[in-house]
C-alpha cells in the first residue's frame, strides 16, 4: 500500500488514527500500530509478511541472547556476525535472484521453483533496521527489547516500511514505550503529510512523464535542451518523489507520537558532493556511516591496512549495491565513491576556496551526471546521452519537446526547481508565524490536499473516442 | 484565532475529507454506481468478501488441501488481484468522481496554458494524458496529428496491394474507395510546423500516386482550417450532417460511373436543429475541456420505405424518431451521435423494395452512419459492415459474395479505413 493511494488515504489511514486514539494506553496503541503495519504490508506483499514476521522474531531472540552473552561477559561479536547475515541472506538472495543479469545455478533453479518470484518491498530497511538494532546492541549502546510487540514495531512501522527514513531503535525506544499525541502533532503532522503527498503526486508523478519520454529515446537523436528538460526533470522528479515520500512518513509518524529523523536538507544546494550525501538520503547514509565507515577507520587506526580514501570508497560501493545490483547503479556508487576520495584528497581543499556559487556549481553537475548513470540503466546508452547533453548529438528534429508532447510541464518543473531550494520552506516558515498568513497557509493546504486526490481519482478517468470497439 | 483552535479546525476538517469516502461506501451498502455514461464503460466495484469462502478456505487448509484452499478464498489476495480491483474501485466509486476528476483538468489546463502561454503554437494540449488538442482560441478540440514515415508508407503498399488484388480476383465486382480527409492527416492541422514526420496531407499524395489506376476514388477533401471548423463538430471527432451531404453527392457521382442506371440522387430538404440539445461529444468527453458544446443538425430527406436489419434482425436502428419527438438522454456528456445516427453494429442491412437487383457491401466506420440509408436506397440490399468487428476482419470478401449476393463494394470512412491499416481491409 502506498501513501498516496485512495486506499490509503480514505480507508486505512481514517480507520487507523481512530483505533490509534481510542485509547492512550502504550500496549493498546502498540498492538494497533502492530496490526496496522502488517495490514499495510499484507496488502502489497501478501507472501513476504512471513519473512517479515520471521525476521521480527529472530531478531528479538537475537538481541537477546547477544545481551546475554556480553552480560555474561563473553564476545557475542561471532553471535552478531551470525545474526547480521541471517538478516542479509534473504535480502541479498532476492535482490540477485530477481535481476535477471545474474546467472547462478541456485538462482536460477528459485527462478525455476518461484516463476513469479519478486524483490519485496521495503527488504532493505527493515533489514538494515534489524541490523543497527543487533550492532547497538553488541556495541553495548541499548538494551535488547524484551517486549516483543516494541521490536516488531520498531521493524514494521508502516511510515517507515517502504522508503524508510532508516532509525535507530534507541531514536524510537521512548516513543515506543509510550507513544503520545497532542493535538498540535497531528496537526502539523497532517500539514507535514500534505506537503509530501503534493510533492509526490502534483510534481514528481508529473516530471516522471518527462524523464521517461527523454530517457526512452536511448539515443543522442535529440537536442541539448531536450535533453537538459529530461535530465533536470528526473533530478527533480527523483527529489520530489523521494523527499515527498519522507516528509509524508515523518508526517504520519508525528500523528501517532513518533519523531522520525529527517532524510533531505536541500541536496542540491550542496557545495561538494561529500556535503551532498550529507543533504540525500541521510538516514542511509548515517546508517553506512555507523556501521560501515566508522568501523572500517577505527580497523584502519588499529590496523593500519585501509585508508581513508578506500574506506570511502567501500562506503559508496555498497551504496551502489544498495541502489540496484546492475552495472549502472555500482558504476554510480563508484562514481561518487572516486569524487569523494578526490575531495577528501585535495579537491575539497581547492573547491572551498572558491566562490560558493561555483561551488554550487560544480556540485550540482557532478549530481546531474550522477543521475544520467543511475537513470540509464544500459551503460552503452550513456556516451548517446551525454553527447547530447553537450549539443554533439544529432538531432532529427524528430524528438522535440513538442513530439513528445512533454512541452506542458515545463511550469511544473520550474516549481520542482524553486521547491528543491528554501524558498519555499521560509515562505512557509514566516506565514505559520502569523496568524492570518498562518489561517491562509492551512485553507491552501486543505485545497491541495483536495487537488491531490483529484488528480490521483482521475487516474482512473478512462474515456474513449472509439469506445465502441 | 487561537493556535489551539486553528489547528482543531484544520483536523476537523482534514479528517471530515478522510473519512467522507469511507461513509459514502459504507452507506452504499453494496449499491455501487456500475456504468459511467461519461466513460461509456462500466466501473470498476468492490469486490465482495465472503466470510463463508473464508470459513471453507480456513477448514481446507486445516485438512491440508492447500491447493484447494486457495482457489476458494486465498489465491486472489496472494496473487494480489483482490487489492488491485480494491485500489480500482476506490477510485472509481469515489464520493463525487466527476467533480474531482474536472478539478484534476482544471489543473492540468493551467499548467498547460501557463506553459504555451508566450509560445505562438496555434493549438495545445487539451489535458495531460488526453492526447487530444485544443485550438489556441479554445473552439474547437481536435485528435493528434497523423504521423507519415517509413512504417506509414509499408502500411499504405500492404492496402494498395490488397486493392490489387481484390480488383485482379474480383473483375465482376464494382470496386469504389470514399475517403474523408480528416484533421489529422490533412495540411490544415494547426500543429503540422512542429512535426517533421506530420502526415500534412502526405499520405494522401502517397496513395493517390500508387493506387490502381483502376479503383474508382473520390475524396472529401478539407480546404482550409476554417473548412475544418464547418465540417466537423468541436467537440466530437465525426463530421456533420453539412458535410456529409457534400459526401453522399460525391459518392452519388462515384457509383454513378459504374452504376448509369442508378436511381435519382436524394436531396434534402431542410437542414433543421433538435432544439435544446448540446452535444458534448466524444472529445469532450476524453479532455473534459470546457468547449462551446455542439448543435445536432439533421436533414429531412425524402426516402422510399426501407427496412433496416441488425445481425439479421429487423430492428429500429436509428434513434432518430425518439430524438425528433423529444425522447433522449439531458444527460450533459451522453454521445448523441451515437443516439441519434445508431450505434455501430456488426452487420447492418438495409432492405430497399426497387427494381434493382445490385446489392452493396459497404466497409465503413462509423462516419457513414450519417448518409448510408442515403445511399442504401440506390441498391435492392446494403449490407454495411465495420471491420474492427472480428465477426468481419476474418471475413473473405468471396464469403460476403456468397452470404449476400454483393455487386458493388464501397469502402468508405477516414484513412485508417480507406488506405491505411491492412488488417482493416477487406480480405480477398
Amino acid at each position: 500500500m502506498l501513501f498516496p493511494s485512495l486506499v490509503f488515504l480514505f480507508i486505512f489511514f481514517p480507520i487507523v488514527l481512530i483505533l490509534y486514539n481510542l485509547n492512550r494506553s502504550a500496549a493498546y496503541r502498540n498492538v494497533i500500530l502492530l496490526l496496522a503495519s502488517l495490514v499495510f504490508y499484507t496488502w502489497g506483499e501478501p507472501v513476504y509478511v512471513f519473512l517479515l514476521l520471521l525476521l521480527i522474531l529472530y531478531n528479538w531472540a537475537a538481541g537477546r541472547w547477544i545481551d546475554k552473552k556480553n552480560a555474561a561477559g563473553g564476545d557475542a561479536g561471532l553471535l552478531t556476525g551470525i545474526s547480521i547475515a541471517v538478516n542479509l541472506l534473504p535480502l541479498v538472495l532476492l535482490k540477485a535472484a530477481t535481476t535477471a543479469q545474474f546467472n547462478l545455478p541456485l538462482l536460477n533453479a528459485l527462478r525455476t521453483q518461484f516463476p513469479n518470484l519478486r524483490f519485496p518491498l521495503g527488504i532493505s530497511f527493515f533489514t538494515f533496521s534489524a541490523i543497527s538494532y543487533l550492532v547497538d546492541v553488541n556495541r553495548g549502546e541499548i538494551e535488547a527489547e524484551t517486549n516483543l510487540l516494541r521490536l516488531a514495531n520498531y521493524m514494521a512501522f508502516f511510515p517507515k516500511l517502504l522508503q524508510g527514513p532508516i532509525t535507530r531503535f534507541k531514536d524510537m525506544q521512548t516513543d515506543l514505550a509510550s507513544p503520545r499525541t497532542n493535538l498540535d502533532d497531528i496537526a502539523d503532522g497532517l500539514r507535514r503529510f500534505i506537503i509530501g503527498l503534493t510533492k509526490k503526486v502534483l510534481i514528481a508523478d508529473n516530471l516522471a512523464v518527462v524523464a521517461d519520454k527523454v530517457f526512452g529515446l536511448q539515443g543522442s537523436d535529440m537536442a541539448a535542451g531536450l535533453a537538459w528538460y529530461g535530465l533536470l526533470a528526473f533530478a527533480v522528479q527523483i527529489y520530489m518523489d523521494f523527499s515527498g515520500y519522507t516528509d509524508m512518513a515523518i508526517g504520519l509518524a508525528r500523528m501517532l507520537g513518533f519523531k522520525l529523523p529527517e532524510n533531505f536538507n536541500f541536496p542540491y544546494l550542496s557545495r561538494s558532493i561529500a556535503d551532498f550525501w550529507r543533504r540525500w538520503h541521510m538516514s542511509l547514509m548515517n546508517f553506512f556511516r555507523t556501521y560501515i565507515f566508522m568501523p572500517l577507520e577505527i580497523a584502519r587506526r588499529k590496523l593500519k591496512h585501509f585508508r581513508q580514501q578506500s574506506n570511502l570508497l567501500i562506503v559508496f560501493l555498497v551504496t551502489g549495491f544498495w541502489h540496484g545490483i546492475t552495472p549502472n547503479f555500482i558504476l554510480w556508487g563508484l562514481y561518487f565513491g572516486l569524487i569523494s576520495v578526490l575531495e577528501s584528497s585535495f579537491l575539497g581543499r581547492w573547491l572551498k576556496k572558491l566562490p560558493v556559487f561555483l561551488q554550487r556549481v560544480y556540485a550540482l553537475l557532478l549530481i546531474l551526471i550522477g543521475w544520467v548513470f543511475f537513470k540509464i540503466e544500459d551503460v552503452a546508452n550513456w556516451g548517446p546521452f551525454f553527447k547530447a547533453l553537450v549539443g554533439a548529438g544529432q538531432p532529427s528534429g524528430l524528438n522535440t519537446a513538442r513530439t513528445l508532447n512533454i512541452l506542458m510541464y515545463f511550469p511544473l518543473l520550474l516549481l520542482g526547481i524553486i521547491a528543491s531550494t528554501p524558498l519555499f520552506k521560509e515562505i512557509y516558515d514566516r506565514m505559520r508565524k502569523n496568524k492570518v498568513t498562518s489561517l491562509v497557509l492551512d485553507a491552501l493546504l486543505v485545497g491541495v490536499f483536495l487537488l491531490c486526490t483529484a488528480v490521483t481519482v482521475s487516474g482512473s478517468y478512462q474515456a474513449f473516442l472509439y469506445s465502441e470497439f | 484565532m487561537k493556535k489551539y483552535i486553528q489547528n482543531l479546525v484544520f483536523i476537523l476538517i482534514i479528517f471530515a475529507l478522510l473519512i467522507s469516502p469511507l461513509i459514502f461506501w459504507l452507506s452504499r451498502n453494496g449499491a455501487w454506481t456500475e456504468d459511467s455514461i461519461l466513460e461509456d464503460r462500466k466501473l470498476v466495484v468492490f469486490p465482495q468478501v465472503s466470510v463463508q469462502d473464508f470459513k471453507i478456505g480456513l477448514k481446507r487448509v486445516y485438512q491440508g488441501l492447500y491447493a484447494e484452499a486457495g482457489e476458494v478464498f486465498f489465491n486472489r489476495f496472494i496473487s494480489g488481484s483482490f487489492q488491485r480491483t480494491v485500489n480500482k474501485a476506490a477510485a472509481e466509486q469515489m464520493l463525487l468522481r466527476i467533480p474531482l476528476v474536472e478539478l484534476a483538468k482544471s489543473f492540468d489546463r493551467a499548467v498547460i496554458h501557463s506553459a504555451y502561454a508566450a509560445l505562438p503554437d496555434e493549438a495545445y494540449p487539451a489535458s495531460f494524458n488526453s492526447g487530444l488538442y485544443v485550438d489556441r482560441r479554445g473552439e474547437n478540440l481536435m485528435q493528434d496529428l497523423a504521423l507519415f514515415n517509413q512504417a506509414e508508407k509499408e502500411a499504405i503498399d500492404t492496402r494498395i496491394a490488397n486493392y490489387e488484388q481484390l480488383l485482379a480476383e474480383y473483375p465482376d465486382i464494382h470496386f469504389y474507395v470514399y475517403n474523408i480527409e480528416t484533421l489529422p492527416y490533412s495540411r490544415f492541422y494547426p500543429l503540422n510546423a512542429y512535426f517533421p514526420q506530420a502526415d500534412n496531407g502526405q499520405s494522401l499524395d502517397y496513395f493517390l500516386a500508387n493506387k490502381p489506376e483502376n479503383l474508382a476514388f473520390a475524396n472529401f477533401a478539407l480546404n482550409s482550417y476554417a473548412d475544418y471548423q464547418k465540417r466537423f463538430f468541436r467537440t466530437d471527432q465525426h463530421w456533420n450532417i453539412r458535410a456529409s451531404l457534400d459526401a453522399y453527392e460525391q459518392i452519388y457521382a462515384l457509383l454513378k460511373d459504374q452504376y448509369p442506371d442508378i436511381s435519382p440522387m436524394l436531396t434534402a430538404e431542410a437542414i433543421k436543429k433538435i432544439d435544446g440539445l448540446e452535444f458534448q461529444g466524444s472529445m469532450a468527453r476524453k479532455s473534459l475541456y470546457p468547449v462551446e458544446p455542439d448543435i445536432l443538425e439533421y436533414a429531412n430527406v425524402s426516402m422510399p420505405a426501407y427496412d433496416t436489419y441488425v445481425d439479421g434482425e429487423l430492428s429500429n436502428y436509428s434513434g432518430r424518431e425518439n430524438y425528433l419527438n423529444g425522447i433522449y438522454s439531458r444527460e450533459k456528456f451522453f454521445n448523441h451521435y451515437r443516439g441519434f445516427y445508431g450505434k455501430q453494429q456488426i452487420l447492418i442491412q438495409f432492405h430497399f423494395n426497387n427494381e434493382t437487383r445490385r446489392n452493396l457491401l459497404m466497409v465503413t466506420s462509423s462516419y457513414s452512419r450519417t448518409i448510408q440509408m442515403y445511399l442504401a436506397s440506390h441498391f435492392h440490399d446494403t449490407y454495411v459492415i465495420d471491420l474492427r468487428f472480428e465477426e468481419n476482419s476474418t471475413k473473405r470478401l468471396q464469403q460476403f459474395i456468397d452470404d449476400y449476393d454483393i455487386t458493388d463494394v464501397l469502402v468508405f470512412g477516414q484513412p485508417t479505413v480507406t488506405y491505411y491499416s491492412a488488417e482493416d481491409a477487406i480480405k480477398p
